[in-house]
């Protein structure tokens, strides 16, 4: 037990290190390659304030005193690695600071409140499609591992393949143009999403599950045939263990070999990967969301490129960054929990 | 350092004995194969595209969001080819007698064999003067002649620009100039509203309302529909004045002059007289002299109205009452009071009138000084915006001829240019191009683009952007791995640490935001992923390298003296290299896909044509319009290179690691 809250630990601070790291190469990049950016900010915002000025005011002065006000406001004044510090530390304590122009329902610029109004959304979406494709994915994966070989298996086997060789936004994009603008079965886009408090509850649930309908199905699709495909390579690859084959041997009739024996041996990474899976689903996919006009966290991030919106371009990618770690390390404690023996870490796209 | 070729050609070619075995690993590496040699001979298979694309003159004379050419045999009917003719024949040049103005004339026969026609017909014409004038005066005149003899005269009429030039260079787009549009609608429309025989157009008489003695002009217009001879009278108050044949199909400008003198005709009654051609009729008035001289000011009448059969036509103006006294007037429509109104002295009113039309035709208002006319058509019609020019042009002359499925009229048409002007030679390079409704092997998209060439350029970008960052990943990740396991104890503490720590580093967001700050080049894209995503192989690497470590082998060459340098390279390469090269594939289509994600987030590199970038212009303009080959496509493409690679990577696996075949 001692050796395995050592590794609890151990992975835990790593999981901070990692935060710690990666924030600090965000906010790096941020403050030397988004200097132009700020700087040319700063002159728009006194060129629109000048618009406005009050007939006998000093332009010059005021000028002077507003580029001043402005570059200590952003830290512009000090040094880069002083920059580099202080919106790290910014970014750690959550603060994102005020958005150029994105804003939350309530027309607030608070970034972490803008980001707090899109990522129930983005969990809503994503966590529901999560839960299906890991179902399904269990459930066809066991079938094709039970009759390896056969030419189910290998349709499934090709299938899984082929899925996870295709792009989520890409399927997205020919299920928009056959449901949404052929058909007409769906919305083309889910933007405008329905307003809870201007519609009714009937009208607001009808309104999404119709916007969902379409980003759900293709990311199950996509998702599913490669979750299949993985719980299946596992388990077979289980079943080629010499205690199988002398569970076979021995006569152990083939359900039981399958769904005890094998399951058991198979359950850890199987287990893990759907948790990792899970977890990693509420970090969204980016370009889905935009391609479907889903208001979440990657639609936002879309935005704030758009937008060169620089405060919520860092406030989401810390974000996600954030979930991405911790849900590395939830899998791998999951993971460290069921089998002691081996750690583990799955590469996985965003 | 020096690596032991010959031990891993052995390596190569066991892997590769047994890799032949596997029917999908081998289709896999086939398909590679050939996106290979069509990435890498791209520059001649597919030339002027990468670096043209944003060029628009390059794609030009393609048509726009033509389907591909096979997609024609998945649906009923045949759709208009691509073509680009250069065969234009001069056919007649002269010069009008007593002037310096040559007319030259040029045809070119176009056989319409399909079911639907062309899109467009693109005519670019290039040339030099000969002996230019000094104003350098030029018209174009552009005819089509049809299979059934009706003709569509000067659809196009174009004077060009006095310009010090002694060349042009014109374009005319009959299928989005809103000119031809109007002419072929106005030609169309007599067909779609059932009519036939002759069709009188376009009466007017002017002026309106005269005083006895005064001269009035009619102009119209008369067409024949049928195919035969056909003739029609122009009647005043019933009095037949003059009659007038047209031959079928042909059309007939009436004009006074000394062919027709009775379009010039003279009142001496006071009264109304209705002057009728074919169906058309104008009302004029002849009045007092004092009655003529009205002192009403009528402004907001507009020129035009438009109305449908059985609508109520409402309008309104307003009336300027400019004398001291009450006037009173009328609103005649037709010849007929429509409304009475009285204006008190010097005062200004508003007057609405209503009426109701019932039948079709023009029909004209007068008020004060002022006309108006209200185009009345039959309801149900399209209108002169739903209609496809082209389309309409290579359809029968029918009721449906103005409708979104007109009957094709096949056949040969005759495309007629003339030049009035200066004398002018045509070059070489004027064509005029028949834009096909399909195109090629993946048909265009809305810019024009040949999407089979940047396909192309996609497979090869594909290759090189999947193929640059995998060798980096092999590469990177088999050092770090095999160092980490040869050397184990703290050196294996750190480098694992050091790349877990690497493993939780997000790369795609990463790589967003340096493309979003920085730069976006394709070379900044492999740069980052390049140097991050080694990590996962490193880590399987260690651990295989753990495993043969322990092998016997190993400890007999340590115990024999061999360098941990040496034993890395001869015998630790050989036995892992393979299962990096398999991780390394597997992982080529996330590399792949990432790009073309960037490309739809607008992140892609400008510079070049990637599937990605097909895809982003796919996803902004094809979506609505239904253009499935241009998202299609280049994500089969995708799908395809990702199969291929996931395909040969799995079955890399399966050799090199028995436990994974099926039992």
């Amino acid at each position: 037990m001692a050796a395995s809250w050592k590794y609890f630990g151990v992975r835990t601070l790593n999981a901070l290190i990692v935060i710690v790291i990666v924030v600090f190469i965000l906010s790096a990049l941020f403050s030397t390659l988004a200097e132009n950016q700020l700087e040319a900010s700063i002159s728009e915002t006194i060129r629109g304030e000048m618009q406005n000025i009050e007939p006998g005011v000093n332009q010059t002065k005021y000028r002077e005193r507003r580029q001043s006000e402005l570059r200590s406001q952003y830290n512009l004044d000090e040094p880069t690695y002083i920059r580099v510090f202080y919106s790290a530390v910014d970014t750690l304590m959550l603060d994102f600071g005020q958005s150029h122009s994105i804003t939350d329902p309530d027309g607030g610029k608070e970034v972490s409140s803008i980001i707090m109004s899109r990522l129930p959304r983005t969990v809503l979406l994503f966590t529901t499609a999560a839960v299906l494709y890991i179902i399904l994915g269990l459930i066809v994966g066991l079938k094709a591992a039970q009759v390896a070989g056969s030419n189910v298996d290998k349709f499934i086997s090709l299938f899984g393949m082929a899925a996870s060789s295709i792009p989520m936004w890409w399927l997205g994009m020919l299920v928009i143009q056959t449901f949404g603008f052929q058909l007409g079965w769906f919305p083309p886009s889910a933007f405008p999403f329905p307003i809870l408090e201007n519609v009714g509850w009937s009208d607001y649930i009808v309104g999404v599950l119709r916007r969902m309908a379409m980003p759900l199905f293709t990311i199950v699709f996509v998702y599913f045939g490669a979750r299949a495909w993985a719980t299946r390579n596992i388990v077979t690859g289980v079943l080629q263990d010499d205690y199988i084959m002398a569970a076979r041997a021995k006569g152990v009739p083939e359900r039981k070999v399958i769904y005890g024996h094998t399951l058991k041996s198979a359950a850890p990474p199987i287990v893990t990967s759907a948790i990792l899976a899970f977890l990693l689903s509420i970090g969204g996919a980016m370009i889905t969301e935009m391609v479907f006009g889903w208001p979440g966290m990657g639609r936002l991030m879309w935005q704030a490129i758009q937008q060169d919106d620089v405060p919520v371009l860092m406030g989401t990618a810390f974000i996600t960054v954030f979930l991405y770690v911790v849900g590395y390390l939830i899998a791998d404690l999951i993971y460290g929990l069921l089998d002691p023996r081996v750690e583990v870490g799955a590469e996985r796209s965003v | 350092m020096v690596i032991h070729w010959d031990d891993l050609w052995e390596r190569f070619k066991e892997v590769m004995h047994e890799f032949r075995g596997q029917t999908i690993g081998m289709i896999g590496l086939g398909i590679i194969i050939m996106m290979l040699l069509l990435g890498i001979f791209a520059p001649f298979i597919a030339p002027d595209t990468n670096g043209e694309w944003d060029n628009t003159e390059r794609w030009q004379d393609n048509p726009r969001n033509a389907a591909p050419v096979w997609a024609d045999y998945l649906q009923p009917g045949s759709r208009a080819r691509h073509k680009v003719d250069h065969d234009i024949v001069q056919k007649e040049n002269e010069t009008v007698t007593g002037t310096d103005i040559h007319i030259n004339e040029y045809e070119m026969k176009y056989n319409m064999d399909y079911d639907y026609p062309p899109d467009d017909i693109y005519a670019a014409l290039k040339g030099d003067m000969i002996n230019p004038s000094d104003s350098r005066r030029q018209s174009f005149q552009i005819d089509v002649e049809r299979p059934d003899n009706r003709t569509y005269s000067r659809l196009i009429e174009a004077k060009s620009d006095s310009s010090t030039s002694e060349s042009f260079d014109k374009r005319f787009y009959l299928g989005r100039s809103s000119e031809v549009r109007d002419r072929i609608y106005n030609w169309g429309r007599p067909y779609a509203e059932g009519k036939s025989g002759m069709v009188a157009r376009n009466l007017e008489v002017s002026p309106s309302i005269v005083t006895p003695g005064d001269t009035v002009n009619i102009v119209g217009r008369l067409k024949n529909l049928g195919n035969n001879e056909n003739t029609t009278s122009l009647t005043i108050d019933g009095e037949e004045v003059g009659t007038y044949t047209v031959e079928g199909g042909e059309s007939l400008t009436l004009s006074p002059g000394p062919r027709y003198p009775e379009l010039s005709q003279t009142f001496e009654e006071k009264g109304t007289y209705d002057i009728k051609l074919g169906d058309q009729q104008w009302t004029v008035s002849v009045v007092d002299e004092d009655k003529l001289e009205t002192d009403i000011e009528v402004t907001n009448l507009e020129d035009n109205y438009y109305a449908q059969v059985g609508d109520e036509v409402n309008f309104k103006f307003t009336a300027n009452n400019t004398s001291n006294e009450t006037i009173e007037d009328s609103v005649y429509v037709s010849g007929n009071r429509v409304k009475n109104f009285t204006i008190p002295p010097a005062e200004m009113v508003d007057i609405d009138v209503s009426f109701k039309v019932d039948s079709e035709g023009t029909v004209p208002i007068m008020v004060g000084d002022q006309t108006s006319r209200v185009f009345v058509s039959i309801p149900g019609l399209p209108t002169r915006r739903d209609i496809d020019p082209v389309q309409v042009m290579f359809s029968k002359a029918n009721e449906d001829v103005l409708s979104n499925d007109p009957d094709p009229l096949k056949g040969e048409y005759t495309i007629k240019i003339r030049t009035i002007g200066d004398d002018v030679e045509l070059d070489k390079n004027s064509r005029i191009i028949f834009s096909g409704r399909v195109y090629g092997l993946m048909g265009t998209d809305s810019s024009g683009h040949d999407l089979a060439l940047g396909w192309v350029w996609g497979a090869r970008y594909a290759l090189m952007i999947g193929g640059t960052i995998a060798i980096l990943t092999v590469v990177l990740g088999t050092l770090y791995g095999m160092t980490s396991a040869y050397f184990g104890g703290w050196v294996d503490e750190v480098m694992q640490r050091l790349n877990e720590i690497i493993l939780g580093i997000n790369a795609f967001i990463i790589v967003i935001l340096i493309m979003y700050l920085w730069k976006k080049s394709v070379w900044v894209f492999i740069g980052v992923y390049g140097a991050l995503q080694w990590r996962g192989i490193a880590k399987i690497i260690r651990s295989r390298g753990l495993q043969i470590r322990q092998d016997t082998y190993i400890e007999a060459a340590e115990s024999l003296g061999s360098s941990g340098g040496r034993i890395i390279r001869k015998h630790m390469i050989p036995q892992i290299l393979p299962y990096s090269v398999a991780e390394a594939a597997l992982m080529v289509p996330l590399f792949v896909m990432t790009e073309a994600g960037l490309s739809v987030l607008g992140l892609g590199d400008p510079n070049i044509v990637t599937w990605g970038t097909m895809l982003s212009e796919a996803r902004e303009h094809a979506l609505a319009g239904g253009y499935w080959w241009w998202v299609l496509l280049p994500g089969l493409g995708l799908i395809l290179l990702g199969f291929s690679f996931i395909a040969s990577g799995m079955a890399i696996e399966k050799v090199v690691n028995p436990k994974m075949r099926q039992r």
